[in-house]
């Protein structure tokens, strides 16, 4: 998410309704996961990378291949599992002979349809990543009625990663300079301290984040006025839409 | 209404065993500039969590508008509506990570409703010129960016004293200066009364009207800028240095034996001092 943020700014859909959008994803993953075809699932792939690629001028066709192999790699070692079974009679190659291990029609069947599956989820989950800012988001799921408490947790946690983030960077460049991590033995070592100073440094700052909320104020909860953002029905007609669609090519094909 | 806004009398307090406020007593002005003084370490930053009923202080009392303030909650909950800081490290202060969010909390705090907040919340940006980053997630800002934010977020919350803790510390030369002329500007324009805790001795005589040197957590020195930087050597016992004006002036008189007013510390006045002397001379 942290990556991705940054691009989510500059979209085209970034000032449209949040909960939309939230709503839009969530059927369409839904939709992708109970019809399980791989018709659908590839329908859904290429229309969710061409809406994202389109509707973010910051998002190149290579950058978006290179967001895609992120989850590639943990893709394709989830896969070979269920690709690679036990052969009984239907196999298509037999690799090892002795224990009858190979690939069968099921099993390449399966793969490719899990394969497919996945990647179109991962594809319309960065629709929503890349179109919706983090703050936005926080505030659909304010319009969800969701638990105040916990998405104020998730709000405060989402800026808190940041600090965390940048005094671990500069306590790791000040390790470097002064010639840290130029051993194994002096690696674990600094590794250990920077963990150390990590935990006793998000402990300082919480106490001082805590005062700094006192002193404006804050009373036990937090409350920020919400942004304005253009209405979006677009998104619910397209739900129908896609499900449309959807249905009709697991119905043909 | 009486001349001061907040006094303080003989106030106390440490985190263990040390004492890190002790004996503390000051009398700050309404409608002035106030410059709190002193090295790392000194007491400054406490003495204003102390104020402001975070660090809950062992003794003395604290008076705002010459009513004893109470330190339970009714009471900490209105000196925390009157009196707004602006914390030393901006990281702290931000929670949010949208710029608008941030700066309208406090105003919302204070009851105001949604529109009322967005309103005074996009003034106080306009204020220290951040409207444009209005949008912008916080985490993406620079250190005096986020400096700007978290004073709008106090701005917003129009309190009677203002307290700065180091506020252009990590700014740029412009952006020191903007944030003191802002400064001053809500002094004259909303009659604020200001407390600035600084290290840079240069913007205390062009900007302040009173300052108090603080040492090892106690009142050191107090007067009119003119009246502390009088006593050089004094200061230099505290770590402190004179305004570079001043500096120069204690030079000239010291050792070029000139005849130069050892109060001027401003470049204006030095200005006119050094015009006078020339122009004296040659008549
Ligand atoms: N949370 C804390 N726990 C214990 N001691 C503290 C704490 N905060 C500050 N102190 C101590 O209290 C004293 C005063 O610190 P304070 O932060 O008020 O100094 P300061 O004048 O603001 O300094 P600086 O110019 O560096 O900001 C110091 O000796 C410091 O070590
Ligand atoms: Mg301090």
């Amino acid at each position: 998410m942290l990556l991705t943020d940054k691009y989510a700014y500059v979209s085209k859909l970034a000032k449209k309704d949040p909960l939309a959008k939230v709503i839009f994803t969530f059927a369409v993953l839904f939709l992708c996961l109970i019809l399980n075809n791989v018709f659908v699932s590839i329908f859904i792939l290429i229309f969710f990378a061409g809406f994202t690629i389109l509707s973010n001028p910051a998002v190149s066709f290579f950058k978006y291949i290179k967001f895609m192999l992120i989850p590639f790699s943990f893709l394709i070692m989830g896969i070979i599992p269920v690709l690679i079974t036990f052969v009984k009679d239907d196999s298509i190659i037999i690799l090892i002979d002795r224990f009858n291990i190979g690939i069968t029609y099921n099993s390449l069947n399966t793969s490719i349809n899990l394969f497919f599956r996945a990647l179109s989820a991962v594809s319309v989950t960065y629709f929503l990543a890349l179109s919706t800012p983090m703050v936005s988001f926080f505030e659909s799921l304010y319009k969800l009625k969701l638990p105040k408490l916990f998405i104020t947790l998730m709000e405060l946690i989402y800026r808190y990663i940041f600090i965390l983030i940048d005094e671990a960077q500069a306590m790791y460049k000040a390790q470097k300079l002064r010639l840290g991590y130029n051993s194994f033995k002096s690696s674990l070592y600094c590794v250990s301290s920077l963990a150390a100073m990590l935990f006793i440094r998000a402990y300082k700052r919480a106490d001082f984040s805590y005062q700094a909320l006192l002193s404006r104020g804050c009373n036990g909860d937090i409350t920020t006025i919400s942004q304005e953002y253009e209405k979006a029905y677009i998104f619910y007609v397209l739900i129908f839409f896609i499900a449309g669609f959807c249905i009709i090519l697991k119905a043909v094909l | 209404m009486s001349e001061s806004i907040l006094k303080c009398e003989n106030l106390c307090f440490s985190y263990d065993e040390e004492l890190s406020l002790n004996n503390i007593s000051m009398n700050v002005k309404r409608g002035s500039i106030t410059a709190v003084l002193g090295r790392n370490g000194a007491g400054k930053s406490t003495l204003f969590l102390t104020l402001n009923g975070i660090n809950i202080k062992d003794k003395g009392s604290v008076y705002f508008n010459d009513k004893l303030v109470e330190y339970n909650k009714k009471g900490i909950t209105e000196i925390r509506k009157k009196i707004g800081i602006v914390f030393q490290d901006p990281n702290d202060q931000l929670f949010s990570a949208s710029v608008i969010k941030d700066v309208s909390f406090g105003a919302l705090n204070l009851g105001l409703s949604q529109d009322e907040a967005r309103k005074r919340a996009e003034k106080a940006l306009k204020e220290v010129e951040m409207y444009d980053y209005m949008e912008r997630p916080t985490h993406a800002l620079s250190f005096g960016q986020k400096k700007r934010v978290a004073i709008a977020g106090i701005l917003v919350m129009e309190p009677e004293l203002i307290i700065l803790d180091e506020p252009t510390a990590g700014l740029d030369p412009m952006g020191a200066n903007e944030i003191l002329v802002l400064l001053k500007k809500i002094n004259k324009e909303k009659g604020t009364t200001i407390i600035i805790a600084t290290h840079e001795m240069d913007i205390v005589p062009l900007y302040c009207d009173y300052a108090y040197v603080l040492d090892k957590g106690s009142v050191v020195m107090q007067g009119s800028p003119e009246e502390i930087f009088c006593h050089a050597d004094e200061l230099r016992k505290y770590d402190l240095r004179l305004p570079r004006i001043a500096h120069l002036m204690e030079i000239l008189k010291k050792y070029d034996n000139m005849a130069v007013d050892e109060s001027i510390d401003t470049i204006s006045k030095a200005r006119r001092a050094i015009k006078e002397l020339v122009n004296g001379k040659s008549n």
